[in-house]
């Protein structure tokens, strides 16, 4: 699915396909400043663990990132798979699986993956994610 | 300009929102034609399980287990829905409340992308998930 082809210019495609793999090594750096450096303070994310109704507005995000960091340090990786992206001028979404797990959990479960969905808004000239929302596939 | 741009993309979020509570209405009453109504041939849902489900047929069969052995009327109903919509592209986030099914009362997360093909709005991506507690995620020291 390229943004070519709806007649939106590609730039936005790549735009947004480089924030993304930007924050996701952010997130596998444990840099706090760049997960939340492209998100709006009204963001609505549908995570992982509970809360059931999501995480709600960009204070309740970032308090969600240092228990995982903890995890990412003893071992966890977080890395884009594969990513799609479909955007119009000023919105956007895409899908990407990821590998989130261990090194042991992936020899064992080869085809774990995170799935993630994103929702992004352009705002003054800039994509800013509105939405994300994270689960696993399940074995 | 900008305001002719203003009404329509409100307008378009208007019938996003129509859309998506008319699919909610027509799962809870085992409307198959209405279910299938706004769909893309090329659909990608992240369901639980099987999992990742692609095209239209797939899809169509995801839904066959909610009408199997029912436990009483099957009800699908959204809440918190959210709809970010531009010219052609949109995306939207709810909650639902699912009962009825053999499954029993099931609470999930659901989000959805849109894009606007030849005048009309249509779901090429579904993503629907519970929480999972997975322990390597909780802060040492939690209780569960």
């Amino acid at each position: 699915m390229t943004a070519k082809g709806m007649g939106a210019p590609l730039s936005d495609e790549l735009e947004i396909r480089q924030l993304l793999e930007r924050w996701a090594a952010a997130v596998q750096a444990c840099d706090e400043e760049g997960v939340l450096r492209d998100h709006s303070d009204d963001i609505i994310m549908f995570d992982v663990p509970p809360p059931e109704k999501g995480v709600r507005g960009i204070q309740a995000y970032r308090d969600t990132w240092p228990p995982f960091f903890k995890w990412l340090r003893q071992g966890g990786m977080f890395e884009i798979d594969s990513l799609e992206v479909t955007a119009g001028n000023d919105v956007a979404f895409a899908h990407a699986l990821l590998r989130c797990s261990t090194m042991e959990t992936l020899q064992k479960h080869p085809d774990k993956r995170l799935r993630l969905t994103v929702g992004l808004r352009k705002t003054d000239g800039r994509w800013t994610v509105a939405h994300e929302h994270h689960s696993f596939t399940q074995q | 300009m900008e305001m002719d741009n203003r009404h329509q993309v409100a307008s378009d979020a208007a019938h996003i929102r129509t859309l998506i509570e008319n699919w909610a209405r027509a799962i809870s009453s085992g409307d198959w034609r209405g279910i299938l109504a706004h769909h893309s041939p090329s659909l990608l849902m992240f369901d639980f399980p099987p999992n990742i489900v692609r095209n239209l047929d797939e899809y169509n069969k995801t839904w066959d287990f909610f009408y199997e052995s029912p436990k009483g009327p099957i009800s699908f109903v959204p809440s918190e829905l959210q709809v970010t919509a531009g010219a052609d592209v949109a995306f939207a986030s709810c909650l639902i409340h699912c009962d009825g099914t053999s499954a029993g009362p099931l609470d999930l997360r659901l989000t959805v992308g849109l894009r606007k093909l030849d005048g009309e709005w249509i779901i090429t991506h579904e993503h629907h998930s519970v929480p999972t507690i997975e322990e390597r995620f909780l802060p040492p020291g939690t209780k569960h």
